[in-house]
């Protein structure tokens, strides 16, 4: 447990600090020794009160680090007792030096096995969640029998703890999971009467599946767990809440159907449940419309986010604010009018103030910019050192990306010129800073920043700010009269200048001006360059000077030096810097993984996560054969939707009646062996027909079939018989039709078919040729989005094996010409 | 989610108590971490949730991962004079560790009073029990004290050789939060809506922020399985049911963002508004509300502050309270920072008493009554030394903090009772048990001070 095993018995943590408790003052010496005696004539002991105080004393000194572990022998012997305490106290013991101690333990096994049959269902689970963990691998046969009965106790408590018993057992051995079939259970168990048990079960399931990306969920699960939210606890609630994000609705409507039910849920006070909410939305939404939905989906969370965000703690506010900059970095706007919740508070822990700067910079629009400039101007001058950078930094962040409208990088500027001129090292350094990032943003502001320069290198003396200044005066030289004579000290005092920063911006600076006013320029120049030759503190800086010293010796005319010299450091309106740009595809992989940890890292979580320990959720569909998004097919025959319709209705979510009549014919392909919830009951067709020769292979041209039959046939193929094969495409077909025609010259006709934001899906048929006439269907899927290729899974209704299905791709192939790579 | 373990330790990081649940990190090398943490970061850089890679390294946020993966992320919450931390190897659900901890917290505070390290250390073997039965595996399991109750008791618990064994039903119950046959003699049930004010305000006398929130919070002594049903006076509800005029009449309040115990069925608020729910027995709050508008600064305070460098500085403090004259706020606090290093302290106030907090860098003015549309006066005068802190410093680094680090805002506690900044009422509450005995219920209002402060210039 809690103390390395190994450590030796040696001295306590504390004990210099006198512990005002008397377990924990007297001294130690010889104590283990006497407390052995005790357990010793424990049996003796009448008086239960005096038993228990000797057991305590045991656990006291193991909560104090003092290794006990020498006492098992007689701490086992205890482990017959009725005092449900003691007991207690004893499995805590046993559970933490167990390890240690692995033959010994198994010998009280027996104790253990005996209290899972306890009449007490208390003492039951107690008994269980003990011997599970034990953490002894040669033990995992001993509990299984235990365990197995457990499932299937009467009481809720003991299935419950049984469940997360797998689990521990799990990670002894894998595979015990096989053995006994667990899986299966724990699929079964999702229907347990009790909501904590199924808590349990999809924690459990998920972990158990870590590898195959979480617990297998189609639609019948998920209507089953959904309908069955309002009794879980707000912790279990979010077990189920987690599972959502992963699952793709059949259509729209379900899809809203559940936005519908989990709403009531973002009145709760439980954080974790809430961001939850928040993060299944998103998800569906991703399936369902895309971008605008999210706006949408944002601001309805709004306002209870920023009630989460400052009812809480401090430590939950930095929790919210990440995620609150993550939001506002997906849906930019939707966050502005709250803008006065960020302003900082006196009392705020420094992380909290620090992201709030951060936010605030985030959402100046032209209406609240005043504002927002006004609050960072006066956080400029709090006593925190780097919050008044990061305010100064904010306001560049502003006046760069022009969100403020009118006059406000104006504004803004002026105030960094006060800033600069306010002589307070760290400010005026980092305002110099801003300003030499707004000059290359927004060129016509040079008037107004060229005037302070000259005074401000006096008395900036932080390298970068100093560096910013410099650099500022060789980009102004040209209306700033004095330029050359305020570098000139400078170039004299070379060799007091420590910053190579510093150097490099005297150095670049010089050229500048020499460039624009030479013959003032001409004689310092030299200077500067011989210094800077013969300066072996900076590389970078010694062979940029000898590369203008070559340049401008040999160089045959000036404007080369100009060129070279001159890059044009000037941003286009319209962008960002390019560090301040965040990448879209990580942040969408960061969306991911929200509310997690990654968010609040701000990395995804490959980057900090063993591989052991990582679980990449995968998305599973409701597996259905015939809808491709009721609100959405365009080509489609009106029969086969339109009926699929109707039954997706029946099986609507709103509608709380028994989830056993769902008759979707559902199984997850992630979990095709098993029998999930008792669906998809149907034989699998034996596929023992002898391959069929590709090169015989061809399709009945005047094949037909109503949507009723389709789905019968698609349904009685169990999907471990599918075959899901990728063909690569050259290019993205314009529209359905331009798949369909091609296709239906070959033979292989259309059932349905239909266009989604995010991908067009076509259902398709053929019949073989041969004497078998199997029907193959296909449901096809191609992404619009990159890398462009068409996912098919196929099932062949009859014999025929892989063989015959990639004898159809080649017809398939062959047919799309054009597009098939 | 999941927590690798979870450990208390006091504010230096010794450790109090901690379980491993997983046992697949060492915990000592951990907890020993998590102390050299506290120890080594300053407190403006410490954040709540931090990782250390697989060397023991910490690893700013910026930096996460740029050593390779592994290694440990650590969530913790502060209370009183204790870290709870929740170590992790996996991408675990952070906002809900957060909440598990709290939940934790607020769990021993129910056993125990207070939490600290003392009740920790008296009370090590609930503790244990209570990590047990609040977390599996690193799994979040009952976190209610109520139920939590019923069979981890004080006392301890002896192990049934009478018949009255009774096995923890509420536990997996489905009204998990009310054990059954719940006895009172008397049934009563107390109602607080307490609303406290939140403000800030610019230097220049601008209302930068005002904001309410809401509680009402409960205490439910009724027998059985009640079911009760709260009225108030909500806009929304009054549009949802048909009765505008009454809505429109100004005798509503339009409550912006409500959240909820667990106990109330969400989906029928969803439905039309109603509030109705089986209570947790004691005390409990039923939910938050906030509103966002515009409020009169409840109480104003307006501060001249003159500075004579080298020898005193001397503040003017005006109060006055803006609301209705019948209601009096009750033991009204001003809090008015001052420099770290004036001396000789003298003050005349109109009313109420001034005393100076040396430890707390503040002049606090304590006024027991204030009663409503009424202006008060006070003035101190501090001697200063004739070299101040601030000329020592020097770098410039510390001209800024001694010039700013007692401009704190000024704050102001206060309580007034029988009154609601919102408007809010209760309408009715009705409790129906099927054994039909009459309860009683009594409601209080009141508003209080929240985040309260006013910068000065």
């Amino acid at each position: 447990m809690s103390y390395n095993n190994n450590a030796p018995p040696g001295p306590p943590q504390n004990q210099g600090a006198p512990v005002p408790d008397s377990y924990f003052t007297e001294s130690r010496k010889g104590e283990v020794n006497e407390l052995r005696n005790l357990l010793r004539n424990f049996s003796t002991q009448k008086d239960m009160k005096k038993k228990r105080e000797i057991i305590k004393k045991v656990i006291a000194y193991m909560t104090l680090g003092i290794d006990v572990s020498r006492l098992f022998t007689e701490m086992m012997l205890v482990i017959e007792t009725r005092d449900l305490v003691i007991k207690k106290m004893v499995y805590l013991f046993l559970c933490n030096y167990a390890t240690a101690n692995p033959e010994l333990a198994q010998m009280c096994t027996n104790t253990l096995t005996k209290d899972c049959n306890n009449d007490d269902p208390m003492v039951r689970g107690l008994a269980l969640r003990s011997l599970c963990s034990l953490r002894l691998p040669q033990m995992v046969e001993y509990v299984s029998e235990p365990l197995n009965r457990a499932l299937n106790d009467s009481h809720a408590y003991v299935r419950k703890t049984a469940v997360m018993g797998i689990l521990k057992l799990y990670h002894l051995d894998e595979e015990i999971l096989e053995r006994n079939g667990f899986v299966d259970t724990l699929y079964d168990m999702l229907k347990d009467p009790d909501a904590a048990v199924v808590t349990n079960c999809i924690l459990v399931l998920n972990e158990l599946m870590q590898k195959s990306g979480g617990m297998a969920i189609n639609r019948a699960i998920m209507l089953h767990l959904l309908n069955r939210l309002g009794e879980f606890s707000e912790f279990g609630v979010v077990a189920v809440l987690d599972l959502v994000p992963r699952y793709i609705p059949a259509n729209q409507e379900e899809g809203y159907q559940i936005m519908n039910l989990l709403d009531p849920v973002l009145g709760t006070t439980n954080a974790g449940a809430f961001m939850a909410v928040i993060f299944a939305f998103l998800s569906l939404a991703e399936n369902l419309a895309g971008k605008e939905m999210k706006q949408q989906i944002v601001t309805r969370v709004k306002a209870p986010v920023i009630t989460m965000m400052t009812g809480g703690s401090a430590e939950l506010m930095y929790v919210m604010l990440k995620h609150v900059d993550a939001l506002i970095e997906l849906c930019p706007g939707v966050f502005d009018d709250e803008y006065r919740q960020f302003y900082l508070r006196h009392h705020e822990p420094t992380n909290v103030k620090y992201l709030k700067i951060q936010v605030l910079a985030k959402l100046a629009n032209p209406t609240n910019a005043p504002d927002i400039v006004g609050e960072l101007s006066e956080c400029v001058s709090d006593s925190d050192a780097t919050l008044s950078r990061l305010s100064v930094q904010a306001l560049a962040r502003i006046a760069c990306r022009d969100v403020g409208g009118e006059g406000c990088a104006e504004n803004i500027t002026c105030r960094l010129i006060e800033m600069v001129d306010l002589d307070i090292a760290h400010i005026s350094s980092e305002a110099a800073t801003a300003l030499a990032a707004i000059l290359r943003k927004n060129p016509s502001l040079r008037e107004l920043i060229a005037p302070p320069l000259p005074r401000a290198l006096k008395y900036i003396h932080e390298g970068r700010g100093k560096a910013s200044v410099i650099h500022l005066l060789g980009e102004l030289g040209d209306i700033i009269p004095e330029a050359p004579y305020a570098l000139e000290k400078l170039i004299d005092g070379y060799d007091h200048i420590k910053c190579s920063e510093v150097k490099s911006a005297l150095l670049t600076s010089t050229i500048k001006l020499f460039l624009k006013r030479p013959p003032e320029v001409q004689r310092m120049l030299g200077r500067l360059l011989q210094s800077a030759t013969e300066d072996v503190s900076c590389q970078d800086l010694h062979d940029r000077a000898l590369l203008y010293y070559r340049l401008l010796r040999n160089a045959p005319d000036p404007s080369i030096v100009d060129q070279v010299v001159k890059t044009n450091m000037q941003i286009a309106g319209s962008a960002n810097f390019a560090e301040e740009n965040f990448d879209e595809d990580m942040r969408d992989e960061l969306m991911k993984e929200f509310n997690t940890l990654s968010i609040v890292f701000g990395t995804t979580s490959d980057n900090f996560v063993s591989e052991e320990n990582q679980i990449k959720f995968v998305k599973m569909p409701a597996e259905h054969p015939l809808d491709g998004g009721a609100g959405s097919v365009e080509s489609a025959p009106v029969n086969p939707v339109d009926s699929l319709a109707s039954q997706v209705q029946e099986a609507s979510l709103l509608d709380h009646g028994p989830v056993d009549t769902t008759p979707a014919p559902a199984t997850a392909p992630m979990a095709a062996e098993m029998d999930l919830l008792g669906f998809g009951t149907e034989p699998t067709p034996a596929p023992v027909v002898p391959p069929v020769a590709a090169s015989t292979f061809s399709l009945i041209p005047n094949v037909a079939l109503s949507g009723d039959e389709y789905q019968s046939k698609w349904g009685a193929v169990s999907d471990a018989d599918a075959h899901v094969i990728i063909v690569p495409l050259t290019t993205l077909p314009p529209s359905t039709d331009a798949v369909e025609t091609p296709l239906s010259q070959a033979s292989i006709k259309t059932m349905a078919s239909g266009e989604l934001p995010t991908e067009f899906k076509f259902f398709l048929y053929a019949q073989d040729a041969s004497s078998d006439g199997s029907i193959i269907m296909v449901q096809a899927s191609i992404g619009k989005s990159s890398p462009c290729e068409m996912l098919l899974t196929i099932k062949i209704s009859g014999p025929g094996g892989f063989e015959k299905a990639d004898a159809f791709v080649n017809v398939l192939k062959n047919a799309l010409g054009a597009y098939a790579s | 989610m999941v927590a690798s373990a979870i450990f208390i330790t006091d504010l230096a990081g010794k450790a109090i108590i901690s379980r491993n649940y997983r046992g697949e990190i060492p915990l000592t090398k951990a907890i020993d971490r998590f102390a050299k943490y506290l120890a080594e970061i300053e407190d403006d850089a410490m954040k709540p949730v931090f990782h250390v890679d697989d060397n023991g390294d910490l690893m700013s946020d910026e930096d996460v991962g740029s050593t390779g993966v592994g290694g440990y992320s650590y969530v913790y919450v502060q209370h009183n004079n204790l870290y709870l931390c929740a170590v992790t190897c996996r991408n675990s659900n952070v906002a809900l560790i957060a909440t598990y901890l709290f939940k934790l917290a607020s769990v021993f505070k129910d056993y125990f009073g207070t939490l600290e390290e003392e009740s920790i250390r008296d009370n090590f073997v609930i503790i244990y029990e209570l990590l047990d039965e609040t977390m599996d595996h690193g799994m979040p399991q009952s976190l209610d004290s109520n139920i939590l109750r019923t069979f981890i008791t004080q006392r301890g618990n002896r192990m049934a050789n009478n018949d009255k064994n009774k096995p923890p039903v509420a536990l997996t119950n489905a009204v998990s939060w009310r054990a059954e046959g719940i006895k009172h003699k008397k049934n009563e049930i107390f109602l607080d809506v307490v609303e406290k004010l939140n403000l800030l305000v610019a230097a220049n006398g601008t209302v930068l922020h005002s904001e309410i929130q809401g509680a009402v919070k409960m205490k439910s002594f009724l027998s059985g399985m009640p079911e009760l049903k709260l009225g108030l006076n909500d806009k929304m509800m009054f549009e949802a049911t048909g009765r505008a005029n009454q809505a429109r009449a100004g005798k509503s309040v339009e409550l912006e963002d409500m959240k909820f115990h667990q106990c109330v069925r969400l989906a029928r608020f969803e439905n039309d508004r109603t509030i109705s729910f089986i209570p947790p027995d004691g005390e409990f709050d039923l939910m938050t509300y906030r509103l966002n508008t515009h409020v009169k600064p409840l109480i104003w305070v307006e501060a001249v502050v003159e500075p004579h460098k080298g020898s005193r500085i001397e503040y003017m403090i005006k109060t006055r309270s803006q609301f209705k004259a019948k209601s009096v706020a009750n033991n009204v606090e001003i809090i008015i920072p001052v420099p770290s290093d004036v001396d000789s302290p003298s003050f005349k106030s109109s009313v109420g008493n001034v005393t100076y907090l040396p430890d707390k860098d503040a002049v606090v003015w304590k006024i027991k009554q204030f009663h409503g549309g009424r202006e008060y006066l006070m003035r101190a005068h501090f001697g200063l030394p004739s070299v101040s802190a601030s000329d020592t410093g020097d770098s410039g680094d510390k001209k800024g903090k001694g010039e700013h680090s007692w401009k704190a805002p000024i704050a102001v506690k206060f309580e007034i009772p029988y009154f609601t900044v919102s408007g809010i009422q209760v309408r009715y509450l009705k409790i129906i048990e099927k054994s039909g005995y009459q309860a009683l219920p009594w409601v209080r209002y009141i508003t209080a001070n929240g985040d309260y402060q006013l910068r000065m210039a």
